[in-house]
């Protein structure tokens, strides 16, 4: 009998361990499948227990704080910028997630991060978030908005020097009150349900930040670019080339658009009023080194803004393409796409002695009065010389003064610009301008795009100067 | 005497517990500890002191060891329902003071243990009365019937009811384990039983196909089935019993799966607690118990500082997954080690016991509380499937506490057989210092040889 007994003791030890195995794999080792089970509301609970942070622009608007909410959640967001900062700043909801400096941010704004220390975060409880601050002015935000109005398309402006993002402005837009309320309609449900479908549904796609991750044709905004590349790449400003409005390449040819010059030019003619014809040839002349340049802009490579939607814009390779398609990328149309930010960011090295600096939305996270965590500036890239950015810049200055780019010249102020036309097969060009002021110590950048709208130096151009208007008068 | 000490030492130890537990609630929920809530911890040492000091008077050579892990497990217990639900802490410390006294009143009035022995039959005809008033008036509370409800008092027989047959089972198979375990005849290395043996295992089996059926329970099921095949195990050693028992348990649940649609239910849920068909409703319980122990980690979330509340019944059923949440692998696996230690110890007087009875007594109660802490902590943990019993000492409930303390009582009379009359005899006649200790020992043993010629 005593063996049997010690024998039931080890069956009971036995038992003990299995039940200590099963629970190391469940509370440790298989911990993450069970944390991340959509049906698991604990993470939501605790998350929205906490009063997150507001987002607040660099001039001090409040876009986004929390507010008592209905049951079950004890907060919900906010969002007093509306629909005018709803891509920038996102949502942030129990049922659909995050997205935008919402999600970006998430830890900052729940007081995650920056870490406090073990000793404070176990003794204190966590039911208050961070401050973000964005380098977002909250009036030309508003000029952005005002004056792309209802036009499909976008508006990016940032400081050169530093890389902020003063504005990022997409429209078609959407609501994010709307999209955060927890009201329920007729039937019970959650009423921002069928919002969230339509939205989703919806074929203009008003979730979409075209700022970011639009991909568009670039037209004749590119040849800043290209340029850039023939300049630093020693084909000088006073390089002639003999224009016709036809060129022929390979057994087809590249154009002229209706109305631009044509006979020997140099490149500062070209590039003011825009011929086709003088970039396609400093194209051929480029070869593969177009593609590298563009490349060294940032093409081909998301950039690093501090954004979860980021796209990157394409460049084929040299080895991809024939003569003639190479021609017609000089002159930016071809398989080439384009992003407003990219585009921003090429104007950014263009306005900044030839440095890219890495673009961002965060100027700083506060705690109360603390400032707990601020952003430095940084190179990003160095695509040309500070020699060859002058020249571009230059070249730009006549664009406005003189050429296609007049629509958005400023009175007191000299405004450096582009325009692009991008030809969409079947539908009105998409109208691009990129424009850098003042000339002489540029502090603003500004890329405006609108879609199927027509020639960029009427249906662009304007935008841009608005926004200068607003940032520099 | 010397017991009393290292049990006054370890009580002390356990005390600790719900001190802590008090300045972490109040800290995670008011942010400052308020001093007025320290009449609870206070109380309940104050009742555990008590208890002891009552324990030095009746039977001051039973085992030290018992009460402190009790003492740890209902602090613990009672500190979570605090947290959880204060007006059943509130209630289950008052139901504290009854099991500590149905526990003192054991231990006054079982002088001797073996007395019971004599009302083997009267015993099991209580304990299968009180499990039929379940199948015949219980009430159905979270879809088994384990509830019979007077007025305002809720009871739960099944809890009482396992006491009293495993009081049966000790006495029956003390009487018959010879025959039993010497006849047969031997086949492929195992000694099958005949066929007349199997009588009382064919009867318990039928018995718990029964509870299965009527209480809609697999766990009590299991339960009774296992303190059984426990019990009969010790006493005739012989593992052909065992494993007939399980095949034939099997059985009646692979037919009652099919044939009744609530075990079915249960199975799938324990099968896929995740599929998002049944998340929401049938299998809510034990997936939301499952995340809860997920959420945990390591170290958990903190005492007061997680969500366990999202899971239903998780005062009674469920506690265990609360612990696993807010005091992570580390409480949990405490929580695991401490009724091992209370397992190990009432196994240890188990094999002390001079007689056949006590032995197979002390191993029949303390299959109570492997099983059942077995069976909820694994249905909790998706080791088996799901059943509505609750975890010895630590879940809420008057009458699971009460039966626990009952079940200690009956272990601390077990430990220190006759010790007042053979205690006082050995101090009379051994002369000071270290005899003493033997002199019990040797009387302890000669008490065992009386017993056996007097039944």
């Amino acid at each position: 009998m005593q063996e049997s007994m010690r024998k039931l003791g080890i069956l009971f030890i036995i038992l003990a361990m299995v039940l200590v195995l099963n629970l190391s794999y469940l509370q440790v080792f298989g911990q993450d499948g069970l944390v991340e089970n959509p049906a698991n509301t604990r993470r939501l609970v605790e998350e929205y227990g906490i009063s997150r942070g507001r987002i607040i622009t660099a001039d001090g608007l409040v876009v986004a704080e929390s507010v008592k909410s209905e049951a079950p959640f004890a907060y919900r967001r906010s969002y007093a910028g509306g629909s005018v900062f709803s891509h920038v700043v996102g949502y942030d909801s129990p049922q659909f997630g995050r997205s935008g400096l919402e999600a970006h941010y998430n830890d900052f704004l729940l007081g995650r991060k920056p870490s406090r220390g073990w000793v404070e975060e176990m003794t204190s409880d966590l039911d208050e978030g961070n401050e973000l601050t964005l380098t977002i002015d909250s009036e030309l935000q508003a000029a952005a908005a005002q004056a792309l109005g209802q036009r499909g398309g976008a508006v990016v402006a940032m400081e050169p020097k530093t890389g902020a993002v003063l504005a990022m402005y997409s429209w078609p837009t959407f609501d994010p009150n709307a999209l955060v309320s927890q009201a329920l309609d007729a039937d019970g449900n959650l009423a921002a349900d069928a919002l969230m479908r339509a939205y989703a549904q919806d074929p203009t796609s008003p979730l979409f930040n075209r700022a970011s991750m639009g991909l568009f044709t670039p037209g004749s905004s590119f040849k800043v670019i290209t340029a850039a590349a023939g300049v630093d790449a020693g084909i000088p400003v006073d390089t002639f080339y003999d224009c016709p409005a036809e060129l022929a390449v390979n057994g087809s040819s590249v154009v002229n658009y209706a109305g631009s010059p044509d006979g020997s030019m140099n490149m500062d003619t070209a590039l003011t009023f825009s011929v086709n014809t003088y970039f396609a040839q400093l194209a051929l002349a480029l070869g593969g080194d177009l593609v590298d340049y563009a490349q060294r802009f940032g093409m081909n490579g998301v950039p690093p803004l501090d954004y979860p939607a980021v796209s990157a814009a394409f460049i084929p390779q040299a080895g991809e393409m024939d003569d003639v398609e190479l021609a017609w990328t000089g002159a930016g149309q071809g398989r080439l796409l384009m992003t407003p930010l990219q585009l921003c960011l090429a104007g950014c090295a263009v306005a900044n002695g030839g440095k890219i600096m890495v673009p961002h939305l965060m100027k700083d996270v506060r705690r109360g009065d603390g400032i707990l965590e601020r952003y430095e500036a940084g190179e990003w890239r160095a695509p040309i010389s500070a020699d060859t950015a002058r020249q571009v810049l230059n070249m730009m200055v006549d664009v406005v003064e003189e050429g296609t780019g007049s629509a958005a010249a400023v009175s007191g102020i000299t405004v450096a610009g582009k325009t692009g036309t991008a030809e969409v097969e079947g539908q009105q060009s998409h109208a691009w301008f990129i424009a850098i002021a003042p000339a002489e110590n540029p502090t603003l950048v500004v890329a405006v795009v609108v879609e199927n709208a027509g020639g960029g130096g009427t249906a662009a151009a304007p935008i841009a100067r608005e926004l200068i208007e607003a940032a520099l008068k | 005497m010397r017991s009393r000490w290292k049990e006054l030492a370890l009580l002390a130890a356990a005390a600790v517990i719900p001190f802590v537990g008090w300045i972490s609630l109040d800290l995670a929920a008011e942010g400052r500890v308020v001093a007025g809530n320290v009449i609870y911890p206070l109380l309940m040492v104050s009742m555990f002191l008590a208890a002891h000091a009552v324990l030095r008077f009746l039977r001051p050579d039973a085992d030290p060891v018992l009460l402190p892990l009790a003492a740890a497990l209902c602090y613990l217990g009672i500190t979570f329902l605090f947290r959880l639900n204060g007006h059943m802490a509130r209630l289950q410390v008052i139901w504290l003071g009854v099991g500590l006294a149905v526990m003192l009143a054991v231990v006054a009035a079982l002088k001797d243990y073996r007395v019971l022995a004599r009302y083997r039959y009267t015993l099991a005809l209580v304990g299968l009365a009180l499990l039929l008033s379940t199948m015949v008036l219980g009430q159905e509370v979270n879809g088994a019937r384990l509830w019979i409800v007077l007025g305002p008092l809720r009871f739960q027989p099944s809890e009482l009811a396992k006491i009293l047959l495993a009081m049966f089972f000790a006495a029956y198979l003390a009487d018959r384990k010879e025959l039993i375990a010497r006849a047969g005849r031997s086949f492929a290395g195992m000694n099958l039983p005949r066929l007349r043996d199997l009588g009382p295992l064919l009867t318990m089996w039928a018995l718990s196909l029964l509870l299965l059926i009527f209480q809609r329970d697999l766990g009590s099921s299991l339960l009774f089935f296992g303190i059984f095949l426990a019990v009969l195990y010790a006493a005739t050693a012989r593992i052909s019993f065992v494993l007939v028992g399980l095949v034939l348990f099997m059985l009646g649940a692979t037919i009652t799966f099919f044939a009744f649609s609530h075990v079915q239910e249960r199975v799938d849920t324990w099968l896929d607690p995740l599929n998002p068909e049944t998340i929401e409703d049938e299998s809510y319980q034990t997936a939301q118990s499952l995340f809860a122990f997920a959420e945990g980690g390591l170290s958990g979330t903190g005492l007061g500082r997680g969500h366990p509340d999202i899971i239903p019944f998780v005062e009674t059923d469920f506690i265990f997954a609360a612990v696993g949440e807010e005091l992570g692998l580390f409480g949990s696996v405490s929580l695991v080690l401490i009724y091992l230690l209370l397992i190990s110890r009432g196994l240890y007087i188990a094999l002390r016991c001079e007689d056949d009875f006590g032995k197979l007594l002390s191993v029949g109660l303390t299959a109570i509380v492997a099983l059942q802490s077995f069976i909820i902590m694994g249905g909790n943990t998706r080791l088996v499937p799901l059943t509505g019993i609750t975890l010895p000492f630590v879940s809420y409930g008057g009458s699971s506490l009460a039966s626990n303390f009952l079940l200690l009582g009956m272990l601390l009379c077990v430990s220190a057989p006759r010790r007042e009359l053979a205690g006082g005899k050995a101090k009379a006649a051994a002369p000071a210092g270290g005899g003493g200790r033997r002199a019990a020992a040797t009387t302890g043993g000669a008490g065992g040889g009386d017993d056996a010629r007097a039944d």
